[in-house]
């Protein structure tokens, strides 16, 4: 495990600070235009403090907008469940319960839906309280608006010329390019999806000639905390904390 | 019992079917499959039929491979007069053999005879059986997601190809209805993220459609044709019991080729999409000023 930034602020905006170009991971797009993601407000931090060339993958983008469709396909369950079966308790409690029916739906219990729920609290109090298919429709039209924003957003980078830089020459199976980066870094993290991000931004700087890149994410997870690992078998490629960055700096603020 | 124990007992009611047809009745293949569905529904769970007859749910509802078997045995045997046309549903007359009693309990069988007449008194043979199929057969489907997609979606999206009807609205509300109803279970996740993605690719089309795209609209219409044959293909295994165990290999590719289909067609539609300057459109609706807009616009001035 290597050490989070929180333990050393300065080092990390150094760090960020040095480089000129940022490979963006998913949370990051998400986060910056989706309002009530949870990593809204260091992405916005993130885009504010560090001016920069930015640079993508088409995989980042299809992942970012997979993850938000997932979530608007959930928001409209609950609103499916919600308008027809949900038993209405006491007016407090709508929305704990709403949140307990996500918890056992999803299986998850930190699913972004319950945030969305949050969003758009009065429009779900009304949906539980008022069960009518016009309430339901016009639910369903809320969903559609707020999630049509990010989805095109999406989009917008994915358009040549953009501000975001999007690799799309990157390999559609890094397996068959990277076999020994590839059984590396499955070895030392988890998730496909992530191990393919990061080998996209190796390609990168490989096809490119580029000195190094510096791969900016919220995922402490899978990316920050096995990072002197990732960094020992991907050699050009640096991986900055973003969340803990935005965190000692929250926490300098308030003391 | 045997297979040829089903098929016997699924014959037998068959003929009797066929005796309770209107005059110069008939009726087509699904049908049969329709009306025994609703019997082994009807019938007490202690009635040996029942369990003959393994349903498991299709593009037309619920199918059972006895019924498959037992309608060519009928045309063998000229039980029933089968009409095969190329390029409709075949359909079936009473022929000039009676079928032979099966090997079933005579009280069963009687309870199943009489089962059979009331359910063929409502059956309604010459107007719309969708409704019938709506009202009492698919309220009994596993998944809500068939119901609104094979009643609300296809219909609404063949009559927006057919006609420029300003149906647009309820279409897309019909589109967001069937996301919210994907089936959760592990099975179906892979359709839930391609079928969401659907959903984003029609709105962006249909938001920008302007009546004058005929092509695109028969693409649109032809992936969501494709789109319910991948989530049937899918149905199938998750529907067919232990009675299908040496279908479900090959159902399980079809299923597999169905969604590879179903992405391809999906890419292609999206290139088709961009293509005709859709995204653009949809991008320029974008940048309106909402706070998201904002936010995404912010990112552009900053670099």
């Amino acid at each position: 495990m290597g050490k989070n930034v929180a333990d050393d602020p300065e080092r990390e905006l150094t760090r960020l600070s040095e480089h000129d170009l940022h490979f963006l991971d998913a949370n990051l797009l998400i986060g910056y235009s989706v309002e009530w993601d949870q990593m809204n407000s260091p992405a916005t931090y993130y885009y504010q403090s560090f001016a920069c060339n930015y640079l993508t993958s088409e995989r980042v983008l299809d992942e970012a907008r997979g993850v938000v469709e997932n979530c608007r396909r959930m928001a409209l369950r609950v609103v499916e469940h919600v308008g027809n079966e949900f038993k209405a308790g006491r007016e407090y409690e709508i929305i704990d319960d709403i949140h307990k029916f996500v918890d056992r739906e999803f299986d998850d219990l930190k699913s972004p839906v319950k945030n969305y729920i949050e969003e758009r609290e009065t429009k779900f109090r009304q949906l539980a309280k008022t069960q009518s298919e016009k309430i339901q429709r016009e639910a369903r039209k809320t969903v559609r608006g707020d999630f049509k924003l990010p989805l095109g957003f999406f989009t917008k980078l994915g358009q040549s010329g953009g501000p975001v830089q999007v690799w799309e020459q990157a390999p559609s199976d890094p397996k068959n390019v990277y076999p020994d980066k590839h059984a590396d870094l499955s070895e030392a993290m988890s998730n496909p999806y992530d191990r393919n991000i990061l080998l996209d931004a190796y390609d990168y700087v490989l096809e490119n000639q580029s000195e190094d890149v510096l791969v900016a994410t919220t995922d402490r997870c899978d990316f920050v905390d096995d990072r002197l690992e990732i960094e020992n078998i991907l050699i050009f490629i640096e991986i900055s904390d973003v969340l803990g960055l935005w965190r000692a700096e929250v926490s300098s603020k308030a003391t | 019992m045997s297979k040829e124990d089903y098929t016997d007992a699924a014959l037998y009611l068959i003929g009797e079917l066929l005796d309770e047809l209107p005059e110069e009745g008939q009726l087509y293949h699904i049908d049969l499959h329709k009306i025994l569905y609703l019997l082994e529904k009807e019938i007490d769970d202690s009635n040996s039929i029942a369990d003959m007859l393994p349903f498991y749910w299709y593009r037309h509802g619920p199918v059972s491979q006895t019924v498959f078997d037992a309608r060519d045995q009928a045309q063998k045997t000229g039980v029933a007069n089968v009409d095969e046309n190329e390029h409709e549903a075949s359909v079936i007359s009473p022929g000039p053999q009676e079928p032979p009693a099966p090997s079933v309990p005579d009280s069963d069988l009687s309870d199943a005879e009489a089962t059979l007449t009331e359910i063929v008194e409502d059956y309604n043979f010459r107007e719309s059986r969708d409704k019938l199929l709506e009202e009492k057969i698919y309220t009994e489907a596993p998944y809500r997601f068939q119901s609104t997609f094979k009643f609300d979606v296809l219909p609404t999206v063949r009559d927006f190809v057919r006609n420029d009807a300003d149906n647009t609205d309820a279409l897309m509300d019909y589109l967001y209805s069937a996301e919210g109803k994907v089936p959760l279970d592990d099975e179906f996740s892979e359709f839930g993220r391609v079928f969401s993605r659907y959903v984003s690719l029609a709105e962006v089309f249909i938001s920008g459609y302007d009546g004058e795209d005929a092509l695109l609209k028969a693409e649109f219409e032809e992936l969501t044709k494709i789109c319910w044959e991948m989530f049937c293909n899918r149905l199938r295994c998750q529907t067919a019991d232990g009675e299908y165990s040496n279908s479900i290999e090959s159902w399980e590719d079809d299923a597999e080729q169905s969604l590879r289909l179903f992405r391809q067609s999906l890419d292609e539609f999206d290139q088709s999409v961009e293509n005709q300057g859709y995204l653009d459109d949809e991008i320029s609706r974008i940048n309106g000023g909402e706070p998201w807009a904002k936010m995404s616009q912010t990112i552009l001035s900053e670099n």
